[in-house]
């Protein structure tokens, strides 16, 4: 092996080991932040989904209240979270949120629904993990699409359409431009609860 | 009298003109990014990340701003080494400087501005194959001295940030009706979707590509 | 999700230069004949479908089970690098002409961000490795389809008036914007999910 071919590799490898250890320097120091605020986005979200008050910048609050007043469950691969007071020593279930995802247009969409007792009828609907076409797909996180979902009824089936204005208790709009997140957010909807319907008799 | 005129006039003489800061090679160098030199509209680098993010002009603020780094960094970086790296593997070497860098920022918008990091979603770790780094750490950097590739990246970065800001000034406007997310074009205007999706950001940018170049007379 | 509907979705309703914007470099610089385009197509299409090939075990295998996740885009990086390099090679000893047409291009398939998109977007969406090879072939062929067409066109185009500010990059973009409006209307074709 001639001097340049060494130099080639010498010089790949040195480069290659620097670059992966101010990595691994910088990953160290922020991935725990990254950590915690991935932590509050799901907390958060959930405290908001059940319309629990907390302090955005109180980290603690937000854990406790989470602790106190949320109780997870996982069910076949579906986790749902519900909403409960203390209430003569026994756990009283307020509300229920179930996690759903599936894949959208670019990568897996993750969110929550909020059903009222009657398993029906949509108090709310959050987005937890989303990346799709910022500006397009994006624009689910903002409130004039979430807020569409409430009140309107998950059984028999529910669309989000795009092709003509909504209308009924079965259907939102869909985001103008966006079509197949809209329609990918329809599927997780639709496929996501009646998952849980048939696993889940009864509560 | 005489005596001190004469003393006058020989330090004048000895002393040379301070030039002017216009005039100076680091800032030529600069300049020449931004307007001759611009990379969306002159030199074609840099489209995908152009045509992603200038639907918005937060986005494109923070992506402009990204870039900007990253190409300081990496150019100054290789400038740096330029005399020890070979030949044969210098793409790939200035690759990994890059992508060192961008995962550094990458990580830094994760932790420290998450809602950000989020909408520009997987455009961040695009900035790794964002052409204009890795062509003026190629064309400048690799056979300049430090101080003129920092000017040469900062003037690039500067010229990219402006010309995301002006396609988006349009897309926003056309397609939200909002300025940096405040609505400007009241309720009542019809948002044109089209400039939000991908056709409206070619047509715009080659429209600008025609008044830029029609402006600098080829 | 069925390979065969990724693999047709990525030529058509999620084209990934009309749509997701990746490649436009190469895009603009090597559209302007035919031959080097279809050179260029068929290159990117074997550095994609390899570039998967490999990414994906050594994602799976090699940086997950040792929670060195980060460290994708170094590795993948390097991947694309080396690839670049074989296929340069090969290139220049299989086709002299071809190669001495494509000229600095080659190298620059390197920064193809398409061949680094294909890789995080095939992580991003969990595919499995079929999955992944059908997406990175897919992806290939609609970046050639888009380019080989830029390049019919760009070939009429010699002989209308464009005028000279418009010339080369200006109307090239505004082609790719019809052809995207174009593309649009495959929407729908296929349920992705």
């Amino acid at each position: 092996m001639n001097r340049n071919r060494i130099m080639m590799i010498v010089v790949m490898v040195v480069v290659a080991a620097v670059s992966a250890a101010l990595l691994g320097g910088v990953y160290n120091l922020t991935q725990p932040k990254v950590l915690l605020n991935r932590e509050m986005k799901l907390k958060t979200t959930i405290l908001d989904a059940f319309g629990i008050p907390y302090d955005p910048n109180n980290v603690e609050q937000v854990r406790e209240l989470f602790k106190n007043s949320i109780e997870t469950k996982t069910v076949e691969g579906i986790t749902f979270y519900r909403d409960y007071v203390i209430e003569n020593g026994k756990k009283v279930y307020k509300g229920i949120a179930l996690e759903l995802s599936g894949s959208g247009f670019w990568a897996p969409i993750k969110m929550l629904i909020v059903l009222e007792d009657d398993m029906e009828t949509i108090r709310a609907v959050k987005i937890l993990e989303q990346a799709e076409t910022p500006g397009l797909g994006g624009r689910m996180t903002e409130p004039w699409f979430t807020a569409q979902f409430k009140g309107k009824k998950i059984k028999p089936t529910f669309h989000v359409v795009s092709y003509r204005k909504a209308k009924g208790p079965n259907e939102v709009d869909g985001i103008t431009g966006a079509t197949e997140t809209s329609k990918a957010v329809d599927k997780i909807l639709n496929q996501g609860t009646k998952k849980f319907f048939s696993i889940v008799k009864n509560l | 009298m005489a005596d001190v005129t004469a003393v006058g006039q020989a330090t004048a003489k000895r002393r040379k003109p301070r030039k002017k800061l216009t005039q100076t090679q680091s800032w030529k160098t600069a300049v020449r990014g931004i307007w001759e030199d611009n990379p969306a509209f002159r030199m074609m680098l840099g489209i995908c990340s152009t045509l992603a993010v200038t639907n918005q002009l937060v986005n494109s603020m923070v992506m402009g701003i990204a870039v900007t780094a990253v190409t300081i960094a990496s150019s100054v970086t290789v400038s740096i080494i330029r005399n020890i790296v070979p030949r044969r593997t210098r793409m790939a070497v200035y690759t990994l400087v890059i992508a060192t860098y961008v995962i550094f920022v990458d990580q830094l918008l994760k932790a420290y501005y998450p809602t950000i990091s989020e909408a520009l979603g997987p455009y961040v770790g695009l900035i790794i194959t964002n052409c204009i780094i890795m062509g003026r750490a190629e064309s400048f950097a690799s056979s300049n001295s430090v101080w003129l590739s920092f000017m040469d990246a900062l003037g690039v970065g500067l010229g990219y940030f402006i010309s995301l800001m002006v396609i988006a000034f349009i897309r926003e406007l056309l397609g939200f009706g909002t300025l940096f997310n405040y609505n400007i074009l009241g309720p009542n205007w019809e948002p044109w979707v089209i400039m939000v999706m991908a056709p409206g950001a070619f047509i715009i940018l080659g429209l600008y590509i025609w008044i830029i170049r029609g402006i600098q007379g080829e | 999700m069925n390979p065969f509907v990724i693999f047709f979705a990525a030529i058509f309703t999620n084209n990934i230069a009309l749509t997701y914007f990746l490649g436009m470099c190469p895009f603009i610089a090597v559209s302007r004949d035919i031959k080097t385009a279809y050179g260029m197509g068929v290159a990117v299409i074997f550095v994609m479908t390899l570039t998967a090939a490999i990414t994906w075990p050594i994602y799976h295998y090699l940086l997950v089970p040792y929670n060195v996740a980060y460290l994708e885009y170094v590795a993948f990086i390097i991947v694309i690098a080396a690839l670049v390099q074989i296929v340069e090679m090969v290139i220049e000893r299989f086709s002299p002409t071809l190669y001495i047409n494509m000229g600095v291009f080659l190298p620059l398939i390197t920064v193809n961000c398409a061949i680094l998109g294909l890789a995080l977007f095939m992580i991003l969406r969990d595919y499995n490795f079929i999955q992944s090879i059908m997406y990175a072939i897919g992806s290939g062929i609609g970046w050639l389809i888009v380019i080989v067409a830029m390049a019919g066109i760009r070939t009429k185009l010699i002989f209308a008036n464009v005028p000279k500010p418009l010339q080369g990059p200006g109307i090239t973009m505004i082609i790719a914007g019809i052809m995207a409006l174009g593309f649009m209307g495959f929407a729908g074709i296929v349920n992705l999910q």
